[in-house]
């Protein structure tokens, strides 16, 4: 009961519709209670349209990022003995009252998770800005000047053209990792623009001579 | 069927007949003369080549003869043993000497001619007999044209028409020209209620598989236009009304109160006519009749009444009596099933569970002298430790799955999936070969994790983990995919769909699989004694029963005295009087130095699991604790009282049926003033107060009017009635009290009776139907059928954790596998707590509550579900919420090097996971549902890169 | 998008004792019903994690269904 609300209200507070979460009692009997609930919950959810679709949900993309932070925050330790203590304190006291939990849950759960969301949602985001930063800035160092990766050459991490040299991307992606954000690497960097980005001489001095 | 071919203390003797049985109860040896099947059956591996090959077309017998078959075959994909045999009357090399093609193709050998009939002799303790029903004979059939229009079909033969793995693979079609019919016409009572044909009684089971087959036969092809003909409708078991109401609403079926006649044939349709209660005559035309057959005594039941020196009624079934049910009148010969009497499936397990009851009730000195134990290899752990070698197996369940499911293509993608390393799919995952397949394939696979995409694990996972366990694995190592009851079953208008689903439930079967560990298999040892609960009939027959097995038994009673119910009955059904009945029971249970009896005591707490229960029981006022293995609920029913209906409670003179027994037991004198008795039938009952039929009203009703028949001749009796249910052999009771004269008046529900006060004079009106009027009934005395209503079930329900249907009765954990278990292990059930039914049902059932019961105290040990909970020392933080949420006071706080930690009690563990869920650390982890295991699951849920 | 052309994906936790059993004695009865709903199967509702719901939204779930 405890955990139903705190989920109702933290998908509420990620901007998610709550009724995408049914929690219903059926018992072994009830077969035709069992049909009749999924066959309510599937038209709800289709009126409800695609997560993020929905009114109030601010879109597919926005709500995953969301939902990345909120299932950090629900594994982290203050949150959850929030939680539990509530719980506890519901069962010895035997009130299950929908009212008296949803307002305690506001009240003693849902700061918490707000509160270690959005540190999370900073983490992510300074973790997310070092790892762009990271994949502009790096790269650049690669004897190859590759963008997409390594080049397939590097032994035992170290570049292929000089084996003095470590291969940066082994460091990109070691640090990726530690960042948590290696997902980034699957990113697709736009092609180079060779025309503006190679300015050296030999190259001028062939354009200029073929121009003759 | 394939449990029983695993036991290794069942052995199972086919093509056998008894032929002497001397000795006496406890020392019989039984003469068996068993037939050849010339395929050795340890051998065979059921794979069919040899009907392939043989060239002699025979008729399939199994099948109804709709279809034909070779000489050696089996009857079923599913039959135990599940090995082919010969067809010893068409074989051409056991008739000519010629052929012997089969022999040679057998790659295993199991061919073998020589084989000669062989005589046993056992010794055995009892003898229970179980030989079925047979057949209507033809000769009844041909008067409803059966054998000259082809189109006249029985209902047997539709089922097999209708059945998946059938000889038209469930397409129903005309025999006449194989077409499908667009008008079927079900006929009730062929056979039954008929005394012409010699079966006066009533089959019991024709109403509701009539429906059923109306039902299956539409939805294979909604058009259908289907008709079923009654006299009355029966639909009296357990949640049967219900269901039946909703097939005729939902399957549009036709319902006619008439029989009808064959009138010939007109451009290949059938013609029926028949009258309705108003007096017009109809007729119709439709391209199939099918008979509902009824269930005549087994063939050779003189023969087998002879050789075991039985008495059978005057029926040809098994003589027996409503308070003994089981027993065959030879001691130590017990009989189940339809032998006994016409009965659907839920009743003859319950029986044969109370016949092995009987049987056990003679052993408790012998008991384990000559018994057989399976063991297991050691476990591979070798096998079990290296890296996860998957083997997925996909069902096709005959057509079940595969009629709805691309089975194989589910396998394909299966084959894909990260770890697997074997797929394959078995037409039928649970036969004993497919069982022995998968064994194999472990074994040459090498696989340590085995998904079976099937049914439920709910009640197919033991089999499969059994199957594990046979060669070394743990069976915590095992997935199962819901496909069938969750998927092909549910979603038959869209396969591709349901396909789709079924892949991305054996994708998160499989994600699931990677991760599973072995778990530990522990035991714990087994509180020999029983606690049952309430004294009435049911409670005393299976307290009695436990005790005479050799076991102690505590039984609640909450009044001051035992009896319950069978109180307030005068007489039995077969005219005992009940107080007989209810003094030898009371005092053969005060007697009986085994059991303990608790008066005005409630069970008010309970704890434990099966095998170690403690219970506190409160007796006048003060608590006491009992510890015993097992529990047996036998707290009944109650009276429903019609306090709405008919000025009951009002006016003296409206009373019911108990009451009527009850008055007339304490003196006839009241009869002196009373000429005239009006009986209402279904009073509350089917869709009032109570929503369900009591089965037991019409009987009941029937017998107080023949004892006042008797009592009084000269005095009038009206029965108004919805369907008159006197089921099985009380449809003689029905008829004798129309011989003398009692007169019975169907109404509608929706045109019920009415009571008419006419200054001091009673009046009952009610619409009679040949007439189309109104008829004012005077009478002195109205009599009203109340059915049986839910006891405090409720209470009860929530102390001991059981879920109840809706009607307020306790739901068994399946209604044709297991009737007289409940969901929780170690807790039975029997009696009116199960569903309302007539004394001698309840006897049985009782007797079927005791041997389940007896059987963990009997193996004095049980094994402990592993799905607990894992408390890591290390990261817990003491914080004390598992100890405080456990619903079991199964998590307790230890203190470990001075600091607090939590720790799990395995025995009392249910595996519910609160814990784990409310961890603040997420310290708790769950066997065989392991944080990792479900969001695997989950991610595979995702999609099929993440897989 | 509409309606009609939106097949959601819902994930459904069941209890083995209650919702779960409901669900085999609905195929058990032949009811049919949207074949959009995956099942995992749990002891009990009470196993359900706060992470478990999050963790199914973030998987993709238009919907998630817990039935004990």
């Amino acid at each position: 009961m405890v955990i139903a609300e705190t989920c109702r209200q933290a998908l509420k507070d990620m901007g998610i519709n709550p009724d995408r979460l049914a929690l219903e009692w059926v018992s072994a009997a009830e077969a035709p209670r069992f049909t009749e609930l999924i066959t309510g919950f599937v038209s709800k959810i289709k009126s409800l349209g695609p997560l993020g679709s929905g009114d109030g949900e601010g879109g597919k993309d926005i709500v995953q990022g969301y939902l990345m932070d909120g299932v950090k925050a629900a594994s982290a330790r203050k949150v959850r003995i929030a939680l539990g203590k509530l719980a506890k304190n519901t069962h010895k006291s035997g009130n299950y009252d929908t009212q008296t939990i949803s307002t305690r849950v506001a009240k003693e759960v849902l700061p918490a998770f707000q509160q270690e969301r959005v540190s999370q949602q900073k983490k992510a985001k300074e973790a997310r800005e070092e790892a762009y930063k990271i994949l502009e800035v790096l790269p650049r160092r690669c004897a190859k000047h590759l963008s997409n990766g390594p080049c397939g050459g590097s032994v035992g991490g170290r570049c292929e053209a000089d084996p003095k040299m470590p291969c940066i991307w082994q460091k990109i992606y070691e640090r990726l990792i530690s960042l948590k954000q290696e997902q980034l690497l699957r990113e697709i960097m736009p092609m180079r623009d060779w025309r503006v980005a190679d300015r050296s001489r030999r190259h001028r001095r062939e354009r200029e001579e073929s121009a003759l | 069927m394939v449990e029983a071919g695993r036991s290794p203390n069942i052995e199972i003797i086919t093509n056998a007949q008894l032929k002497a049985l001397d000795g006496k109860a406890g020392q019989f040896v039984a003469q068996v003369h068993q037939k050849p099947r010339y395929i050795d059956e340890d051998i065979c591996t059921g794979c069919g080549t040899c009907t392939m090959y043989c060239p002699r077309p025979t008729v399939d017998i199994y099948n109804e003869r709709l279809d034909i078959t070779r000489c050696p075959h089996i009857d079923y994909p599913q039959a135990v043993p599940a090995a082919h045999y010969i067809d010893a009357e068409a074989c051409l090399r056991l008739n000519y000497e010629t052929c012997n093609l089969c022999s040679q193709t057998c790659m295993a050998h199991a061919i073998n001619f020589d084989q000669k009939p062989r005589d046993l002799s056992l010794d055995v303790g009892s003898v229970v007999l179980a030989p079925g029903f047979g057949r209507i004979d033809p000769s009844v059939l041909e008067r409803f044209g059966y054998g000259r229009f082809p189109d006249v079909v029985t209902s047997l033969e539709f089922e097999r028409l209708s059945c998946a793995s059938g000889p038209t693979e469930g397409h129903i079609v005309r025999i006449s020209d194989e077409r499908p019919p667009k008008k079927i016409a079900f006929l009730q009572c062929v056979g039954s209620r008929d005394e012409t044909c010699g079966n006066g009684y009533c089959s019991s089971v024709c109403c509701m598989y009539a429906i059923k087959e109306a039902s299956l036969a539409k939805e294979h092809d909604p058009d259908l236009e289907i008709t079923l003909f009654f006299i009355d409708i029966r639909t009296h078991g357990k949640g049967f009304d219900a269901s039946r109401e909703r097939a005729e609403a939902k399957y549009e079926l036709r319902i006619v109160r008439a029989r009808p006649r064959l009138n010939g044939q007109v451009d290949g349709q059938l013609v029926l006519k028949w009258a309705t209660e108003d007096g017009e005559s109809h007729s119709g035309l439709f391209d199939m009749v099918v008979l509902s057959v009824g269930l005549n005594a087994p063939e050779d039941a003189k023969e087998i009444a002879e050789v075991t020196g039985i008495g059978l009624n005057r029926y040809g079934f098994c003589q027996t009596s409503p308070v003994l049910p089981l027993a065959a009148s030879r001691d130590g010969v017990y009989v189940a099933g339809a032998f006994q009497g016409p009965k659907d499936v839920p009743e003859s397990v319950t029986q044969a569970s109370g016949a092995a009851a009987m049987a056990s009730e003679l052993l408790p000195e012998a008991r384990d002298t000559r018994t057989v134990s399976i063991s297991y290899p050691e476990e591979d752990t070798d096998l079990e430790a290296g890296g996860p070698r998957i083997g997925v197996f996909v069902c096709h369940c005959g057509t079940n799955i595969a009629g709805v499911v691309d089975v194989e293509a589910v396998r394909d993608y299966a084959a894909t999936l990260p770890d697997v390393v074997y797929s394959e799919a078995p037409m039928y995952a649970c036969s004993q070969d497919s069982l022995k397949g998968i064994a194999e394939k472990i074994k040459e696979y090498r696989l340590n994790r085995i998904v079976v995409a099937a049914c439920s694990p709910r009640t197919h996972e033991p089999l499969f983990q059994e199957t594990l366990k046979s060669v070394g694995l743990n069976p915590a190592l095992f997935e199962m995919a819901n496909i069938r009851n969750q998927c092909s079953w549910v979603h038959a208008q869209t396969p591709e769909a349901a396909t789709e689903k079924a892949k991305d439930l054996v994708r998160m079967a499989v994600a699931k699989a990677r991760l599973l560990e072995p778990l530990e298999q522990p035991s714990v040892n087994v509180t020999p004694v029983a606690l049952v609960i309430g004294g009435g009939a049911a409670g005393m027959t299976a307290a009695l029963s436990i005790a005479d097995q050799g076991f102690d038994c505590v039984l609640l009673e909450k009044t001051d005295r035992l009896g319950g119910n069978l109180r307030r009955l005068t007489w039995t059904i077969d005219g005992r009087r009940a107080s007989e009945v209810l003094n030898d029971l009371i005092d053969r249970v005060n007697r009986h130095p085994r059991i303990q009896v608790f008066l005005n005591a409630q069970l008010e707490k309970l704890s434990g699991f099966v095998g170690n229960f403690v219970s506190t029981i409160k007796i006048g006022g003060q608590d006491q604790l009992v510890n015993h293995g097992v529990i047996i609920i036998a707290t009944g029913g109650r009276e429903y009282r019609p306090t709405k209906f008919y000025q009951y409670g009002k006016d003296k003179r409206v009373m019911t049926q108990l009451e009527l027994e009850g008055a007339l037991a304490r003196g006839t004198d009241i009869l002196r003033h009373i000429d005239t008795v009006v009986m209402i039938q279904c009073v509350g009952s089917r869709g009032q107060d109570l929503s369900y039929c009591s089965r037991l009203c019409c009987s009941q009703a029937v017998k107080n009017a023949i004892k006042l028949k008797e009592l009084k001749p000269g005095i009038r009796i009206f029965c108004l009635y919805r369907d008159v249910r006197t089921f099985g052999f009380a449809e003689d009771i029905y008829r004798e009290a129309r011989k003398r004269g009692v007169i019975f008046i169907r109404y509608e529900p929706e045109r019920r009776p009415e009571l008419i006060k006419n200054g001091q004079g009673l009046r009952v009106r009610v619409f009679e139907r040949i007439l189309g009027k109104d008829l004012d009934i005077p009478t002195d005395l109205l009599v009203l059928s109340v059915g049986v209503a839910p006891g405090d079930n409720e209470s009860l329900a929530r102390i001991i954790k059981a879920p109840l249907t809706e009607e307020g009765f306790f739901l068994e954990a399946h209604a044709k596998l297991r009737p007289v278990e409940l969901a929780v292990e170690g807790i039975y059930l029997c009696g009116l707590a199960h569903w309302p039914k007539p004394l001698g049902e309840s006897i049985a059932q009782a007797k079927a509550a005791a041997a389940k019961a007896a059987i963990p105290l009997a193996r004095g040990k049980v094994a402990v579900t592993p799905i607990v909970s894992r408390v890591d020392k290390d990261l817990c933080i003491g914080c004390g919420i598992c100890e405080s949420l456990c619903p079991f006071n199964a998590i307790h706080l230890v203190k470990v090097n001075k600091r607090r930690k939590a720790e799990t009690i395995t025995a009392s563990c249910k595996g519910c996971g609160i814990c784990a869920a409310h961890c603040p650390v997420l310290a708790i982890s769950m066997g065989g549902f392991t944080d990792n295991e479900i969001m695997a699951q989950i991610h595979a849920f995702a999609g099929k890169e993440e897989a | 998008m509409a309606a009609e052309d939106f097949n959601p994906r819902i994930l459904g936790f069941l209890c083995h004792w209650c919702c779960y059993s409901a669900a085999d004695a609905a195929g058990v009865s032949r009811y049919q019903y949207p074949s959009n709903i995956r099942v995992i199967r749990v002891m009990c509702t009470g196993r359900i994690d706060l992470r478990f719901i999050l963790e199914a939204f973030k998987s993709g779930a238009d919907g998630v269904f817990t039935g004990g």
